[in-house]
């Protein structure tokens, strides 16, 4: 099996359910998801605040809150091996899955503080990473950090690799991060809006950093933002997610050029540009229903400006196939499908 | 930064914020983060004035001393509401204050925490009225029609704002700053904590208003794509200072600091086939503020020249551009620097 783009894949999620148990009741973030990211390939993911995007890569991680449960699906890796690992399967405490996490995935997060303890220094924190995911003894390891810190752009990284990340500025922090995620030579990162903190000139130093480092090394990119301007730069798969499923995927240039479901149409309307005109922004209609209610049928229909009527409220629309790598999920083409 | 347009609804003059910094290991005693450091603009009234610039550059500080939220460590603050003489507001006492501030208000960057969990929408929209004892009944009215007028039901009134989503969160805020009708409308960072769609309703929403109720803005944003969308004039701020002003248009086709030419190109255009600058400067925003013999941004900028790291570089009126077009760069006139194609 091969990714759309015709490389082999290395991750992928299939028709996966997330559940919140709450006071409040039961909340459905996640519903039947279907994703995947080829070998060396940069995936994004988009969609408006709590449709999911955070939660399904906490699940891949299998780093969920306790709240949360997978109630359905698959999230099969590939590893260095060849061999193929079913993730929900393994125990979240287990040596492989601690192993998995960071050796073969791993993730960035948009606050990069999260990332570090306080209380250490970066650099002890990056050799215990290498300590743990290698044979290294320690002398190694602590080379092995200075070359990290190097390799992402911090200056004087033997001074520096003894500071506290309170030591450094924000740019550096998410650099240091970027370094710490990598040390080990992860085949994935998943990176959760890594820049929606910084300047632009500082995020446009930080990613194309991300892309040198993946020509470099043959990392696969999962990248999660809501900015569509990153995401037209930086990947050439998109993955448009609507409560939790998703709705639209295929190519960067067939998703900005050529976009199909109502949704991804909306969306791309309503940002406003540097270069565009001065005219009132399209608008999405409605609010986004919550992941406690999820709506029937095209859980979108309720938002709808092209609702078909009852067979968007009760049927859930598959994935139709448009040219090579084009799918959509909505009724408006379900005979138009090549 | 001072032309002295007589239908300017705000002046600021050579505005200084300095807070003494915490001593620490880094930092010598006696040292001073300057927050805000020399700022002067005029805001046009009707217009919306845009004040953009990174993270820390002192963006809410040149809000709050707007405001006299805090008191400045120099400088003047002239406003004007219409039809009345322009009062200097550092020199106004507390009670002198609270007439002039129902004409002046404040939208704040974070609609969730910016509204009292406990209070009901009414209570948080009533507030300024009843600071300003109006009768019970014209409360509930001036409410009702606040809530229609930001595209909100009277109904609304009795909910609490944990029922309500971000975007509508911000329309509460949004109808609490025009309870009083006020003229100018300080909004710091308005959208940013919004989503794209629901950014594009506010956005839409605040337009609207000013168009039926003749508010000036002073907008607050670190997103150039926002401020392009709804400024008439723009103000780029760095390291508390502001490095270049004009009008929006000019600014984005024609940027003279290499700063804005910088930000303008680092932008990530949402089209895949646009080629994306990513080296634009060098590193990062230096620590500022002491020391510094040149200019600020010096270190990270590919122009500079000796000039430049050893004298501070005036503002200059560059009269050649048509508009009025004021830079603090050296080589602002000789320079021709790319902005938006
Ligand atoms: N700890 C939690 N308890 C209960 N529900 C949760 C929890 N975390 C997330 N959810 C639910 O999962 C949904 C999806 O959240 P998620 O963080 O994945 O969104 P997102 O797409 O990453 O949004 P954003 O762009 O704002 O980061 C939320 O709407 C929320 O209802
Ligand atoms: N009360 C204070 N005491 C000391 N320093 C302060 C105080 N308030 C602000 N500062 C400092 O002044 C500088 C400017 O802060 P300000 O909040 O105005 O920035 P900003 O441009 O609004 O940033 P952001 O985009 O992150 O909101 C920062 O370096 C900040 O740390
Ligand atoms: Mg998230
Ligand atoms: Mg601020």
């Amino acid at each position: 099996m091969v990714t759309a783009k015709g490389l082999p894949w290395i991750l992928r999620v299939n028709d996966l359910y997330v559940e919140f148990w709450t006071h409040d009741g039961v909340a459905r973030p996640v519903n039947g998801l279907t994703l995947q990211v080829g070998k060396g390939q940069s995936v994004g993911v988009v969609g408006e605040s709590g449709c999911g995007k955070s939660v399904t890569a906490l699940s891949v991680l299998r780093i969920l809150p306790k709240a949360a449960r997978i109630s359905g699906g698959k999230i099969e890796l590939q590893l260095r091996d060849g061999s193929t690992r079913d993730l929900t399967q393994l125990s979240t405490n287990s040596n492989e899955m601690r192993r998995i996490r960071g050796g073969e995935i791993a993730m960035i997060f948009q606050e990069p503080m999260t990332a570090f303890s306080p209380v250490h220094t970066i650099g002890n924190q990056l050799c215990e990473a290498i300590l743990l995911h290698t044979d290294c003894d320690e002398k190694e390891a602590k080379e092995r950090s200075v070359e990290s810190l190097r390799s992402v752009g911090i200056p004087e990284p033997h001074v520096r690799i003894d500071e506290y990340p309170f030591q450094f500025s924000g740019g550096m922090r998410q650099r240091a991060m970027i370094a710490m995620a990598l040390v080990c030579n992860p085949r994935i990162l998943i990176a959760d809006e890594p820049t929606t903190a910084l300047d632009v000139t500082v995020q446009a130093q930080v990613l194309q950093l991300i892309k040198q480092m993946q020509s470099q090394i043959g990392l696969a990119l999962y990248l999660i933002t809501h900015d569509l301007g990153v995401i037209a730069q930086m990947v050439d798969y998109v993955y448009v997610m609507y409560l939790g499923c998703i709705v639209e995927e295929g190519g960067v240039d067939d998703i900005f050029e050529t976009p199909l479901h109502p949704y991804t149409r909306d969306l791309m309307r309503s940002i406003p540009t540097v270069s565009g005109e001065r005219k009132p922004l399209s608008t999405i209609g409605g609010v986004v229903p919550n992941a406690y209610s999820i709506p029937s049928g095209c859980s979108f229909h309720t938002r709808c400006k092209d609702m078909q009527g009852e067979v968007c409220r009760s049927e859930r629309p598959a994935p139709r196939r448009f040219g090579e790598s084009h799918r959509v999920s909505c009724v408006l083409y379900e005979d138009a499908a090549r | 930064m001072n032309t002295k347009t007589a239908d300017d609804i705000l002046r600021v003059e050579d505005l200084k914020k300095h807070y003494a910094a915490e001593q620490g290991f880094f930092r010598k005693a006696n040292t001073y983060v300057k927050a805000v450091d020399g700022v002067s603009f005029g805001i046009q009234r009707g217009e919306t004035f845009g004040l953009v610039g990174e993270s820390g550059c002192g963006k809410t500080t040149v809000a709050r001393l707007v405001l006299r939220a805090v008191e400045p460590t120099d400088g003047d603050v002239w406003f004007k509401p219409q039809g009345k003489e322009a009062v200097n507001l550092v020199h106004l006492r507390p009670r002198e204050l609270k007439g002039v501030r129902k004409d002046m208000q404040m939208v704040f960057q974070d609609p969730f925490s910016s509204l009292n969990p406990r209070l009901t929408v009414f209570s948080i929209i009533a507030e300024p009225l009843m600071a300003h004892k109006w009768k019970a009944n014209e409360q509930r009215q001036r409410v009702a029609e606040l809530l229609e007028l930001v595209g909100l039901s009277s109904r609304d009134m009795r909910r609490y704002p944990h029922a309500f989503s971000g975007g509508q969160r911000q329309r509460i805020c949004i109808a609490r700053a025009l309870a009083l009708s006020p003229s100018l409308v300080v909004a710091d960072e308005p959208v940013s904590a919004l989503d794209v769609s629901v950014q594009a309703q506010t956005l839409n929403l605040l337009n609207e208003l000013q168009n039926t109720l003749g508010l000036t803005y002073l907008f607050i944003s670190h997103d150039l794509s926002v401020v392009r969308y709804v400024c008439d004039t723009i103000a780029v701020m760095y390291l508390g200072k502001l490095v270049e002003q004009t009008a929006v248009d000019q600014l984005f086709t024609a940027p003279k600091h290499p700063y804005t030419s910088a930000l303008i190109a680092s932008v990530p255009a949402p089209n895949p086939k646009k080629k994306w600058q990513t080296q634009t400067v060098r590193g990062e925003v230096s620590a500022g503020g002491n020391g510094v013999q040149g200019c600020d941004f010096a270190p990270r900028c590919p122009y500079k020249v000796d000039e430049c790291i050893h004298k501070v570089p005036g503002i200059r009126n560059l009269p050649a551009s048509g508009a009025k077009h004021e830079a603090a760069c050296h080589r602002a006139q000789e320079l021709s620097l790319k902005g938006v194609e």
